[in-house]
């Protein structure tokens, strides 16, 4: 496919795909059931959610309102009385009502606490109840009552003999009734119950049947300080008001987000358009979660979808990373392309794969979020690598000046206070390690369930005035054996008689009700009934729900955090294909959690469960802003400036733009929200600071590190090799060492690239990754042997040259009794040389650099000696020179590499791709010996075996100056070598760089 | 006619200001030389969905400045003691409850009725709204709570006096939702010769430890 085509592909499949997000982005958002209610959003398997799920449907129907207030005086009691009965007769003609009444709905309450109350006595006291509830005895026991209404008066006692006539609670242990002795006298609130035909399922049909409700009674009670005083409640109204204060927020919020971040947006570019651009791509990044989300759940908590913030918070910066790179006046093929695009991609991946693993929380809510999140970055990714540079690539977009000065500026006040930084670095650290058994006692997570109350909803502020309180009652717990035992020895009891019994005692029906809702739980729960029983729970479970999940979620962060780690792990190796790259990245995200500890204790705030999702973000940042940090220091060498020029700014404005996105929940109504986004804000700080400041100053310089490997290019890992060369078959080895270069390449890209430029001298215009991956392989394929030939007898070693040219060459200069200088290249095996020379009797010796330490030198020297090849050191030693003289001028062979000429004389030779530095000092002392120099290669043929070529000498004459000689003879060399070097470039193992 | 005659005998009017400041300074004088007071009483409890009420007789004892006793005839051997600042009660023989009142909580009967040995108008002014009417030969001290009555907490209250000697004749308690407590008051008996130990605090093996604890709120 041509070039042309291939573009034109790649459009056409970016359209289908951006057809396809909106398509179905927008059914989802039709079709997709976004639920209200917290409870969802917890692990359904814990006993407390399932209580509270229990008591949500039984004690709470969908299509109960009540409408409660609470009268400070009789005249108010008599006006709300008036005004409800009013509203109840309109209601009850009202479409789509079932009914209206006046009725207490704390009664119910009482009567399952009583009852319950009763069920859990000991036996012995339970058996006492049954029998003060016979006929005869309750005969009894009421007309004691009666006469106890007599004599000296107790409040109290009066209180309770008005609920419990039959002085049941005589039998309890201790004395409950404190509690109860509210629901006497006039403090007891005004209920209306309206209930609907049908349950009202969603938020419309909620909303629209409270604003009915709310209307009515604000025509129906005209005393403005009454009808603001009555609260509505229920499931339709929690419904209602969670859904319409979420809606409000959510508007609010993200209308204040897109303001400011668009704002600083404009501070940073000036530009308008590209800003729009940006905008609405983070819309379809949100399209793309809720068709994940319609895809894994079908539905979706607005809870959840607030927290599509964060996708904000990350796709940004993907954006602005590629807005600045065409506002520097780069384009799609410029150099710089390529490494943002997979920086860009595997932070996506990395950072979904991190709130991936959160798909396998217990806990729905962050299913949920891992579903949305992920699949919202990934087209986030897409938006800004495939969409985001077709609108760019048109625009002229241009940074203002200022950005540049102040990024160079803070490059260089890092780079000059570097020793500073690292100093605080490591104060911190100190810090924290110190400070830690102080402070591990504070509530960094607290798993205060009670937070996630809505107290500040009408609707839950009505609820707890219809129970009484807004503290449940405490109940004993449902785990009761008395409970149990007692059920089974339960009698049904009639109600009509009992009532007959209370009016014969001259009391009427508003004594016996209580007693007698307290008989008909009984009866329901000796029937097989639970409500009592999930009554008793659902009254004290929220200390249990605080407790439950705490425990939960420690266990999932256990379990999850590890694999969270693996991940993040895996995939920022990948990215950065370096060890040391990949602890650097580690350590940047352990210094960005201790910071946002060390934060939030500052701050003195906790997290909460919600809260507790920034740790997911914050890997996310930190290993985003660590990618693209990490992955320009290389490209760059190190070159803070350079560094800081591209990234400096977008990474200030996605950490500007995200402050913003979670301050936004400060101007909503939401405890919980607001929580979140101050946490938010805390981690996006420390986000910064490790990605801007700790990584830069730890990464240090780049260019200083050597081509070759510190760890493996040891002696003892030379020696090691070669008692493995002597048992390992030569293919095995051979295959080994390919598979071990091979890694090492992937996972040195920017070694890879020198190598490719370095290629790409002897084949313009570009090599692949691929070819230049090979050379590693052959590299180690090279090494292999090396070990090889040193654990074999010299007969068989020798074996493995299986064409040798240019001999006569050789014979010739040694028995014309002069020394000659073998010079080459970083080609194939060149240390095969010696023990050729050897076999052929021509003593020799080889040039070499000091190793990087004095036992693989004396390794190397010694290896050559084995094949009679001497090593002359070049480097400190000034006396050098005159050995190599004195050697040649003895007669001996000097073979010298050319290509790395270090920092010694050198001249330029013209290469097909560019020009190479050759050293010149070795030609120099050929001149001086007036000795001929033998251009040679030794190179791996296809099958295995290597071929050694010497090609005729070169007899060094004067020409002009010393550098025209020099250079001269130095293209002459090259010339010789070029076609072989061309024809084996991945053999030529130049890993310095030579542009 | 008789109606004519009678008629002044049943009129109700407000006292002035004034009045009600001679009425309470006549009052305080009166019980600031009363230090022994007996008188008999009926104690009749109407609650709602109760047939008929609860009536309950006995005698009154007084003595300044702040012990009270209501001794219980019916039923027999009931008692309510107030002195020191707390309250015994004691019922149907069996039950025995000590509690510790705090000025701000008027809540008990009991602790109604000693304040109006001390305050016939003066000192309810805070919480309540207070009126003195005449009715006829009588004076009503009538007492209404301002704002939204706490539990237990009465909603009204009607003092009657004797117009003439100021001598307590009865107090209704009216307790809200059609619950009231009525003390009708006979034979009043000012400083006769009296046994102390009509005040004596109940013996403490009469008062379990358990109530014990449970007092001192």
């Amino acid at each position: 496919m041509s070039g042309k085509n291939k573009t034109w592909a790649r459009l056409l499949a970016h359209g289908g795909i951006l057809l396809f997000i909106l398509a179905a982005g927008g059914w989802s958002v039709a079709h997709l059931n976004f639920q209200t209610e917290l409870l969802p959003l917890f692990p359904q398997h814990l006993p407390s959610v399932q209580t509270l799920a229990y008591a949500q449907e039984r004690f709470s129907s969908q299509r109960e309102v009540w409408a409660v207030f609470q009268p400070r005086s009789e005249e108010e009691r008599r006006q709300a009385e008036t005004g409800l009965t009013r509203a109840a007769g309109r209601f009850q003609k009202m479409p789509g009502v079932a009914s209206a009444e006046i009725s207490s709905g704390f009664t119910a309450a009482l009567g399952k606490t009583a009852a319950w109350l009763v069920a859990v006595q000991s036996p012995e006291r339970f058996d006492a109840i049954c029998r003060a509830l016979s006929p005869e005895e309750a005969r009894k026991r009421l007309g004691e009552t009666v006469s106890l209404l007599g004599g000296a008066l107790d409040a109290d006692e009066l209180a309770r003999l008005r609920i419990d006539p039959l002085r049941l609670s005589d039998f309890f242990e201790g004395n409950p009734f404190g509690k109860f002795s509210a629901a006497t006298g006039n403090a007891q609130p005004l209920a209306l119950k309206i209930e609907a035909v049908a349950p009202l399922q969603d938020f419309e049909a909620c909303q629209k049947f409270v604003g009915a409700t709310r209307k009515i009674l604000d025509q129906e009670i005209s005393e403005a300080g009454l009808r603001s005083r009555i609260l509505l409640t229920g499931q339709p109204a929690f419904t209602a008001e969670i859904s319409s204060a979420m809606r409000r927020d959510m508007i609010l919020m993200i209308t204040v987000a897109v303001v400011l971040a668009s704002l600083v947006f404009w501070i940073f570019y000036r530009s308008l358009v590209p800003l729009l651009w940006i905008l609405a791509l983070q819309v379809l990044n949100i399209l793309g979660g809720f068709i994940a989300a319609q895809f894994f759940f079908g539905s979706l908590n607005v809870l959840s979808v607030a927290f599509a913030a964060i996708l904000m918070g990350v796709s940004m910066d993907y954006c602005i990373l590629v807005y600045h790179h065409f506002a520097q006046g780069e384009g799609l093929r410029s150099e710089a392309w390529r490494p943002l695009r997979r920086g860009i991609w595997f932070s996506a991946v990395t950072t979904a794969a991190s709130f991936g693993i959160l798909y396998f929380s217990i806990f729905p809510g962050l299913r949920q979020l891992a579903v949305l999140i992920g699949a919202g970055l990934l087209v986030g990714a897409w938006g800004a690598t495939a969409i985001l540079p077709l609108a760019l690539s048109r625009r002229r977009l241009q940074i203002p000046a200022w950005l540049g000065r102040v990024s160079e500026r803070a490059a260089e006040g890092l780079q000059k206070r570097g020793r500073f930084w690292k100093t605080g670095c490591i104060a911190f650290l100190i810090l924290c390690a110190t400070a830690a058994p102080f402070v591990r006692h504070y509530p960094f997570y607290a798993a205060d369930a009670r937070r996630l109350q809505p107290t500040q909803l009408e609707a839950y502020r009505g609820q707890a005035l219809l129970r009484g309180s807004h503290e449940p009652p405490s109940l004993p717990l449902l785990s009761s054996e008395n409970a149990a035992r007692n059920r089974v020895k339960w009698t049904p009891r009639s109600a009509a008689e009992l009532e007959q019994i209370f009016q014969q005692a001259g009391l009427d029906a508003s004594w016996a009700k209580p007693t007698l809702e307290v008989l008909s739980e009984l009866n329901q729960w000796s029937a097989g009934g639970r409500d009592l029983e999930m009554f008793a729970a659902s009254a004290n479970v929220w200390p249990q729900l605080q407790r439950e999940l705490g425990d939960a979620a420690a266990r999932d962060f256990k379990r999850l955090s590890l694999w969270m780690f693996l991940a993040v792990l895996g995939l920022s190796f990948a990215a950065l294909r370096s060890v040391r790259l990949t602890v650097l990245s580690m350590c940047a995200l352990g210094g960005g959690l201790l910071l946002l500890l060390a934060l939030v204790y500052a701050n003195r705030v906790s997290m909460t469960i919600v809260s507790l999702l920034c740790v997911p973000l914050l890997i996310g940042l930190i290993i985003d802003y660590g990618l693209h940090m990490l992955l320009e220091l290389e490209h760059h060498k190190g070159d803070l400036r350079a560094v800081f020029r591209q990234l400096a700014a977008p990474m200030s404005l996605t950490g500007l733009t995200s402050l913003i996105g979670f301050s936004a929940p400060f101007v909503s109504s939401q405890p919980v929200l607001q929580n979140f986004g101050f946490v938010m804000d805390l981690g996006v700080i420390a986000s910064l600071a490790v990605g801007l400041m700790m990584l830069p100053v730890w990464y240090g310089g780049g260019a200083r590190r050597p081509h070759y490997s510190a760890a493996f290019y040891r002696a003892g890992w030379f020696a090691a090799a070669e008692s493995a060369a002597r048992w390992i078959p030569r293919r095995w080895l051979r295959g080994l060492a390919k598979l071990a270069g091979f890694f090492y390449a992937w996972t040195h890209p920017a070694k890879v690239a020198v190598v490719r430029r370095n290629l790409a001298l002897t084949s313009p215009p570009s090599v692949s990754f691929r070819e230049a991956c090979r050379v590693y392989q052959n590299f180690g394929a090279n090494l292999a042997d090396y070990f090889y030939v040193s654990s074999r007898p010299r007969k068989q070693a020798a074996q493995i040259i299986s064409e040798r040219m240019g001999y006569d060459h050789l014979k010739k200069t040694h028995e014309a009794g002069r020394g000659a200088l073998l010079v080459t290249v970083h080609l194939g095996l060149f240390e095969l040389g010696g023990l050729l020379m050897q076999e052929f009797g021509f003593p020799t010796a080889a040039l070499t650099f000091p190793e990087p330490s004095r036992e693989l030198t004396q390794w190397r020297a010694a290896y050559r000696r084995r094949w009679g090849v001497e090593t002359i050191e070049v480097g400190e030693d000034e006396f050098a020179f005159f050995e190599i003289l004195r050697q040649l001028r003895q007669g001996k062979f000097i073979a010298a590499p050319l290509d790395r000429p270090g920092d010694f004389q050198s001249v330029e030779v013209t290469f097909p791709g560019g020009r190479v530095r050759f050293a010149s000092g070795v030609l120099l002392i050929a001149l001086a010996a007036q000795c001929p120099v033998i251009p040679s290669t030794i190179v791996a043929k296809a099958d295995g075996s290597y071929r050694i070529e010497a090609h005729p000498p070169l007899e060094l004459k004067p020409r002009g100056s010393r550098e025209e000689t020099l250079h001269f003879y130095a293209q002459k060399i090259a010339d010789v070598i070029l076609p072989t070097l061309c024809q084996y470039r991945t053999q030529w193992y130049q890993f310095v760089s030579l542009s | 006619m008789i109606l004519i005659f009678a008629a002044p005998a049943f009129a109700e009017s407000r006292l002035s200001h004034q009045e009600r400041l001679d009425l309470e300074s006549r009052f305080s004088q009166k019980q600031k030389e009363t230090r022994f007071l007996k008188t008999e009483f009926r104690q009749t409890l109407q609650l709602e969905g109760l047939n008929k009420p609860v009536v309950s007789r006995g005698e009154f004892f007084f003595q300044a400045p702040d012990r009270l006793k209501l001794e219980y005839t019916q039923p027999a051997g009931e008692l309510a003691l107030l002195r020191d600042g707390a309250l015994v009660l004691k019922k149907n023989g069996r039950l025995l409850v000590k509690k510790q009142l705090q000025s701000s909580q008027a809540v008990d009967s009991v602790a109604l009725l000693q304040r109006f040995f001390t305050d016939l108008t003066a000192g309810w002014d805070e919480d309540y709204d207070v009126s003195v009417w005449r009715r006829g030969e009588k004076i009503a001290v009538v007492l209404e709570r301002k704002g939204e009555p706490q539990r237990g907490q009465p909603a009204k209250i009607e003092t009657l006096l004797t117009g003439r000697d100021l001598e307590l004749q009865s107090v209704r308690v009216a307790l809200g939702e059609g619950n009231e407590l009525f003390y009708e008051f006979f034979n009043v008996r000012r400083n006769a010769s009296f046994d102390e130990a009509i005040f004596a605090w109940p013996k403490e093996d009469n008062a379990p430890r358990r109530l014990k604890q449970k007092g001192g709120r």
